[in-house]
């Protein structure tokens, strides 16, 4: 009876080990089926707005393939169980910062154009004013005019940069456009 | 004992292979509480349209919208950044300082903002934004002094000053007249019109009414060049055809339009859009503006209203309001005193 038991005991551990490692398998591969699909999700627009968390998941992934070919299936499971859920956290990234670069491209958009009206109908009132004001003489409004003229300029194209996607270096030349725009409009009368 | 065995053996292949937790209920959400009006008076955004007369170019007006690509982005979206701050009695007034190039003499002189402790501006954590590619509006209503304060391209200095390119504070016990503060006057909005009145929020859903007509915007190609009409005081920078809607045009969802399929919060809204219309306010992407829900009692989770929850509905459900005359656009503001 002693002895029984001892071989009942004995092999436990084994039973628990294989248990365990058939009870994963099947689930792992499935779970790696559902990261890989996951990760193919991520190309393009991901890949784009939000690289550093894409890297995350593909790295994520690389190590529950490791698991795989180690056969720790157990392990496989619990990373590969994560990745979908990272993935959608980096496309919901992705997608909140292409937003926050369009909007801030939609705002530059309207309000450069809009200032450079603006300046262009303060230039025109100053050009056909008979007294002007202090601080102001026809050079003041020469150099305004040049400068809305290469603001225009300059303002040319920015749109096909955009429909190409490229929206950061769009906003870095919006930007740059809207603040001499602001410049002038503060030397030929705003305060 | 070899039962007890394998029942002992299948619970350690559970412990040891791991087993899932129950889920955890959503807890429920606030009470529902009214809608909040912020001006006091009756203006014109308060006004309903729903009997009002259709434009007589309203079919042709909405064909060119539509020919043009409707709203921004192809459809009708919805953008949460606005945010709407509640000025408490006895808040801290901060200095206002006007940025260079401020637009004088559209917007108001403004001594000092009332800047509640916590608070933030259009789409940021806080009171620093980047004014530099971003419109960066600040709205605070103080209901002590029933004045409405906003500001355009704002952001607060380390010392706590106010910057801002164009500050206005609007009387909440005033009921405007059809040019607003003057023709050809912008205002921390392109169209020259208050901002907060004509947004929605997530507490109005929650009330199951919007009792006021909200905030549209459209690409500036989509809008009519060169011209604004009333409520509309100014325009940015339309360059659409002269076949299009111009800024100020109030389109109005059609009485026949099938709400009853929408979600229950976009039912809430689309009835607005049925009774108030909606007012042509800037230039833009993303078409209806809606309340940061950081500051409203209700959360947009809550009523299950998203970005696109409106997305069914396209520029061809819309008709345009009848307006007045037409106004071409020069930037010459004249004040009317308001």
């Amino acid at each position: 009876m002693r002895t029984q038991a001892r071989n009942a005991l004995a092999v436990v551990p084994f039973l628990l080990a294989v248990a365990c490692t058939d009870a994963a398998k099947a689930p792992a591969e499935a779970a790696m089926a559902a990261a890989s699909s996951a990760v193919d999700s991520l190309k393009g627009e991901a890949e784009k707005y939000a690289p550093d968390a894409v890297k995350s998941v593909q790295a994520s992934f690389a190590s529950a393939k490791d698991l795989i070919t180690r056969q720790d299936y157990k392990g496989a499971l619990a990373a590969a169980g994560e990745i979908p859920g990272k993935a959608r956290a980096a496309l919901a990234a992705a997608a909140a910062k292409k937003d926050a670069l369009l909007k801030s491209w939609s705002e530059l958009a309207a309000g450069v154009p809009e200032m450079v009206n603006n300046l262009k109908a303060r230039i025109a009132s100053l050009s056909s004013a008979k007294k002007l004001p202090k601080g102001i003489d026809k050079a003041v409004i020469a150099k305004a005019n040049e400068g809305v003229a290469a603001i225009e300029s300059g303002w040319h194209g920015l749109a096909d940069q955009v429909k190409g996607g490229n929206y950061d270096a769009a906003i870095a030349k919006g930007k740059e456009l809207k603040a001499q725009a602001q410049a002038i409009l503060a030397s030929i009368g705003g305060q | 004992m070899l039962r007890r065995a394998f029942a002992a053996f299948a619970a350690l292949v559970v412990v040891a292979c791991g087993s899932s937790s129950p889920a955890t209920a959503p807890s429920p959400g606030p009470p529902a509480s009214g809608a909040d009006p912020i001006f006091t008076t009756a203006n014109v955004w308060t006004q309903a349209v729903d009997g009002a007369a259709i434009h007589p170019q309203s079919t042709a007006m909405i064909s060119q919208l539509v020919s043009l690509g409707g709203f921004g982005l192809g459809r009708f979206q919805v953008d949460f950044s606005m945010v709407v701050l509640d000025a408490a009695v006895g808040v801290a007034q901060a200095p206002f300082v006007p940025s260079p190039g401020y637009y004088t003499p559209d917007c108001d002189t403004l001594a000092s903002v009332p800047l509640p402790a916590g608070g933030a501006i259009e789409g940021q954590p806080g009171y620093s934004c980047d004014t530099s590619a971003n419109d960066c509006h600040l709205i605070v209503v103080d209901r002590q002094a029933a004045r409405l304060v906003e500001v355009y391209q704002a952001t607060v200095d380390a010392g706590g000053r106010v910057h801002g390119l164009c500050g206005i504070a609007w009387n909440l016990s005033t009921s405007y007249p059809p040019d607003v503060r003057g023709d050809q006057c912008t205002s921390a909005d392109a169209a020259g019109l208050p901002i907060a009145p004509l947004l929605f929020s997530a507490d109005e859903l929650a009330h199951g009414s919007i009792d006021h007509a909200i905030r549209f915007i459209l690409p500036n190609a989509h809008i009519r060049a060169r011209v604004f009409v009333h409520p509309a005081s100014h325009a940015g920078a339309p360059s659409g055809p002269a076949t299009t809607v111009p800024y100020g045009a109030r389109l109005r969802l059609r009485a026949s339009y099938p709400v009853a399929g929408l979600t229950a919060g976009a039912q809430v809204v689309a009835r607005a859009l049925q009774k108030y219309g909606m007012i042509l306010a800037d230039g833009g992407n993303v078409a209806l503006t809606a309340r940061d829900d950081r500051f409203t009692t209700h959360k947009w989770s809550e009523v299950s209203f998203d970005s696109h929850s409106l997305q069914a509905i396209t520029a061809a459900d819309f008709e345009v309001v009848d307006f007045g005359a037409v106004i071409p656009l020069t930037y010459d503001c004249v004040r009317n005193g308001r």
